[in-house]
């Protein structure tokens, strides 16, 4: 089901987060996990 | 948190691992920045997903440099909160990885089979019950000549690598008697599949430690032993540890009525047959070496 826009908009925002966290180095580890594979 | 990326021994568990692993990869890059070029956001009660394309650009050599990835990741909700179950960044042009994607590989093969639900059966099968024996060639020689505690580390990896072919192949580890396992499979083709396995498994090994090298002998025989707990008693057990006695180093042997067992299937060949007297048993036995 597509999430409303408020969801929606929360999602993308841990996203980001965490994509700013990867650039940065700053990566706090404690609820991500992360599969950097080959397609 | 586990965190697997791209190369050799880039596998590993802990946010102090990921920012070690962050530095590596990152290194000699500067300005770094995070663009999301588009996501499809999905939800279902507390759980949600999303997928879609970012770009990591950075300025590397004296130029800038684009990453695209493709990722997924899923979300739960926690206390109003959404947080990241899983997260995965895909490169799109396997070009960028080489050849460290095999050892990359091969390290997470191996990660994923210690920490899964061991395959192999928990408890002994009953009624006919393949038997298969190893045991170490010059054990007592090899013991001595490595001493004690290099010793102990083969025997170590030597139990590792016949552990894990047991639990891929759905056999029943009944027990190890000093280098030896006693091990039982409901399917006599499998039990053969996993001796054929575990003797190849040795060729890698010795391979890799020439200074300790593994000579295996295994035997197998098929029977309808006598079962008390966990355990097998009676002539069938006996037969196949004598069998297993009779392998020449580097061998799988089979008693007669295994290979008959298993030949039908025709993806297992069998050496010239062998008439060998084992120890406690009258007359002659015909046995027969696996090709593999």
């Amino acid at each position: 089901m597509k999430a409303d826009p408020q969801t929606e908009a929360e999602i993308l925002a841990v996203l980001d987060r965490l994509g700013a966290q990867f650039v940065s180095g700053d990566v706090d580890g404690s609820s991500t996990s992360f599969f950097l594979t080959k397609t | 948190v586990t965190w697997i990326a791209t190369g050799p021994n880039e596998f590993g568990v802990g946010p102090e691992h990921i920012r070690r692993l962050l530095a590596l990869t990152l290194e000699g890059t500067s300005h770094r920045n995070y663009t999301r070029r588009w996501a499809t956001v999905g939800t279902e009660g507390d759980a949600a997903w999303a997928s879609g394309e970012i770009t990591i650009g950075a300025r590397a050599g004296g130029r800038d440099i684009a990453l695209p990835f493709r990722f997924s990741g899923t979300f739960v909700r926690i206390q109003g909160r959404w947080r990241i179950a899983n997260f995965h960044q895909s490169v799109g042009d396997a070009r960028q990885l080489g050849d460290t994607w095999d050892s990359l590989m091969d390290t997470v093969a191996t990660e994923v089979r210690r920490e899964q639900p061991p395959l192999a059966q928990q408890a002994a099968p009953d009624g006919m019950v393949t038997l298969l024996f190893t045991d170490i060639a010059d054990s007592t020689g090899m013991a001595e000549t490595l001493g004690d505690l290099r010793w102990m580390e083969i025997l170590h990896l030597h139990n590792e690598i016949v552990r894990e072919r047991v639990g891929a192949y759905g056999g029943f580890e009944v027990k190890t008697i000093g280098d030896a396992f006693m091990l039982a499979f409901q399917s006599a083709r499998r039990a053969v599949l996993c001796a054929i396995d575990i003797q190849r498994a040795f060729s890698a090994y010795n391979r890799e430690y020439v200074d300790a090298p593994l000579a295996i002998r295994v035997g197998l025989h098929a029977g309808e032993p006598v079962r008390d707990a966990d355990d097998f008693y009676g002539k069938s057990v006996i037969l196949a540890s004598r069998i297993a006695g009779g392998a020449q180093a580097g061998e799988v042997l089979v008693s007669s009525l295994l290979r008959e067992l298993v030949e039908a299937a025709g993806d297992i060949e069998f050496g010239a047959a062998r008439e060998v007297e084992l120890k406690g048993f009258a007359g002659t036995h015909r046995l027969f070496p696996v090709r593999f």
